[in-house]
This record gives structure tokens, sequence and C-alpha cells, in this order.
């Protein structure tokens, strides 16, 4: 690119001093993000950064990745976790904005069962569960690992009531798995949980001595 | 190449009896970024990062669009752009990238106006010298339909100039990328450097 020296007309074109950081960090979470459809992702980050929201940006690049994925359900969970309740039209929203196949969120609403006002972090289970193939264990993995306030490559601990929640919602939704079996892995895991501050980390529930959770 | 360096460095790190020269020199080799401006890429060794497909037409048109309004509020201006881009494309403009609107913020930009008001002033003028012999079928300037139809009007000519300047501005920098800019001391000089600086060349 030419220096902003150069004078491409009479009138000195006047550069706003602010303007070459913000082409720089949105350039950068182009790079980062990889967005799919990049007008309606252009759209929603500079809308999101006009309004202060968190940015549709993803911490990490995923190379060759294509449809949902964990950066992107995570960057749709940090922009929509303050609120509890979250309408189908919102989330259809958010997913156009990642440029997601429509298909993706019609099945994961219908797995879910869910009407036009969605519970936010319930949606937020069914699509880990989703993203991990249906397996609940891969799924409550995922949740793990978007949920924790661990830096990266850490534990991936959270708190062991929201896991509890969570963990019996998805597994109550198949309607496969027995309640036995569910309070089974709940009561192996409260000992681990006990010496553990009141947090759980995938460690604990994929270890071969803790019973099957699907 | 790059990728072949790449592999040998990641085997060599395995190896710790790799002598430190052999280390230093493969270390200034993976470092060093290919890049690309024409596709906007960089390339570390078998890493290559890259925009996505239509991204640098449109930062393109985003950056000439907020040099030319020179809004207050960038993040604002460049959302509400982006959004009627959006909103363009969904009422079926396959090209609404290079069809740019005017998109003015609520407080108007004052030094935009000043650049585009010679434009609009001799248009008006020549409106105003064709306008009285027809008086009779002057339209009625206070109807909102007139006004959308003026506002459709002036939206295609500013479209119009947009992609006229956008060429414009297309053109500029790889031409003087071809015909290598001479040293600073010689522009300088005054505004007509190439006739003169030929006739200093030639005797």
């Amino acid at each position: 690119m030419a220096p902003p020296e150069t004078m491409y007309c009479a009138q000195q074109i006047n550069i706003p001093p602010e303007l070459p950081d913000i082409l720089k960090q949105f350039t950068k979470a182009a790079i980062r993000t990889q967005p799919q459809d990049v007008l309606a992702w252009s759209a929603a980050y500079f809308t999101a950064l006009a309004t202060g929201e968190a940015l549709p940006v993803k911490r990490r690049l995923e190379p060759g990745a294509t449809g949902l994925t964990a950066g992107l359900l995570e960057i749709i969970y940090q922009q929509l976790k303050d609120k509890n309740v979250v309408t189908l039209g919102l989330l259809g929203k958010k997913w156009a904005e990642l440029g997601l196949p429509k298909q993706q969120l019609s099945e994961i609403v219908q797995s879910g069962g869910f009407a036009e006002e969605v519970e936010f972090i319930k949606f937020f289970a069914v699509t880990c569960s989703h993203l991990g193939g249906g397996n609940i264990t891969e799924g409550m993995r995922l949740i793990c690992q978007i949920l924790t306030t661990d830096p990266d490559g850490g534990a991936c601990r959270i708190q062991f009531t929201l896991f509890k929640e969570l963990y019996q919602y998805l597994a109550s939704l198949g309607g496969e798995i027995s309640q036995s079996q569910i309070e089974g892995v709940i009561s192996h895991l409260q000992e681990d949980v006990d010496k553990q501050g009141g947090l759980v980390m995938p460690r604990n529930f994929l270890s071969p001595e803790c019973p099957k959770l699907s | 190449m790059e990728r072949t360096t790449q592999t040998v460095t990641t085997t060599a790190n395995s190896n710790a009896q790799a002598s430190k020269e052999k280390r230093k020199k493969r270390r200034r080799r993976r470092t060093r970024a290919v890049v690309d401006y024409e596709e906007m890429s960089v390339r570390y060794g078998a890493v290559k990062l890259q925009v996505p497909t239509g991204f640098k037409q449109l930062l393109e048109n985003l950056s000439r669009e907020i040099l030319r309004e020179q809004p207050k509020n960038i993040p604002s201006f460049a959302a509400a752009y982006f959004n009627r881009l959006l909103e363009r494309r969904e009422q079926g403009f396959a090209d609404g990238y290079l069809v740019s609107e005017r998109i003015v913020e609520s407080e108007s930009a004052p030094v935009e106006e000043e650049v585009l008001a010679p434009i609009e002033v001799a248009a008006e003028e020549a409106a105003t010298l064709s306008q009285p012999t027809v008086e009779e079928s002057m339209p009625d300037l206070t109807d909102p339909e007139v006004e959308k139809a003026a506002t459709l009007i002036q939206a295609s000519f500013r479209g119009f100039t947009a992609r006229k300047s956008a060429t414009h501005v297309n053109k500029t920098p790889e031409d003087s990328v071809k015909t290598e800019i001479p040293p600073q001391d010689e522009v300088e000089g005054s505004q007509q450097t190439p006739a003169a600086e030929v006739s200093q060349q030639e005797p």
C-alpha cells in the first residue's frame, strides 16, 4: 500500500489518526476468525465494536475448520452469556453473522426441543453435545473447555453445580440414560470435586475409574 | 522450498545433538516471513496466514468510504456501511460490494461537503437552467415521492463517482510502483517534475 504522504489529488486526503489501528485490528480479526461470510461478519464486527459488545473474533486460528467449531461457539457464548433467555430469532442472527449453515441450527433446535424462547445455557449445552457428535462425554468436555476461566491449555475446571445441572439436562434429553447411571457419575465425581474446591475438570470424568457418562 | 525447511527444523528440534551454529542458521531461515501484498498473505515456513476471500476488496472499499466521509465515529460508520451493504445483498444486488452509496452520519461531516460541493452546485445549476422553460411540469418538491426519487438519483450518481474514484485509487499505487518513484530531492523541485527532469537529463 502506498504511504499516506502520497498525493492522490489536489486536496490532501485527511487520514483520521485512529483509522490505521482500526483497520489493522479488523484485518487481524479476519485472519484469525476466517469468517465464511465476510460481509455479514464485518457488519457484526463493527456493530459490536460500536456498541462495546464482545467482538465476533476467535481467540485463535482453527485451520481448515468449516461449519460450527468450538471457537465459533465460544464467540456465541461470549456474546450471549449475560442473557438468560434468548429468542430463536437472535440465535439465527448470530448464526448468520458467523456464516454458519441454517440447517445445523435447526438440527440443534430440534434435538433440544426448543420453542421460540430458549434458555441460553441449555441451548449452549445442546450445541456442545452436537459439536461433540452427539456424544455426551465429548459434549461435557467442550462445555468445560469453553466455560472455564483457566488459562489456555490449563485444567479447564468449572463449577460442579453448573456441571451437574448441564449433565443432568443433557442426559435426560435423550431419555436413554438411566437415573441410576446419572447418580452414579455424580456421586463418583463428588469425591474429586470435594478435593478440588467445588470444581470439576475433564480429567475427572474422562478417567477410566469414572462410570461412563452415557 | 519453505515447507521443507519447516519439517527439517522440527526434526532438528527433537535432536538435541544439533550444533549451535546450524540451529542459528535454521532459526534465521525459519523466522523469515514471505509477504505477498497482492493477496494479503504472510507465510512462515509451512504456516500461511491469509485474509479470507473477498476481504481485500472489502477493506479497500471501507477505507475509501471512511476517507471520503471523514466520519466522527469510525466504528459506527463502518457498522452502518456494512449493514447497508448486507441489506442490499439481501435485496439481490449481486455487486453490492462495488455500488457504494453514501452513508452520512446523523451529524453531517462538513469536510466531505466541501469536496463534493462543486459537483453538486454544478448539477443544481444545470437543473435550474433547464427548469424555467418547463415550469408547468415542475414537480412538487415537498412531495415525499419526489424526495425519494431525488435520493435515488443522487445515490446512483454517487455510486458512479465512487466507482470512478475507486478505479482511480486502484490504479495510482500500481502505477507508482511500476514507474519507480524518483528520489525525494528530485520530487521536491516542483509540480511539473517529469518534464523538468527530462530536460535536465537530456543535455
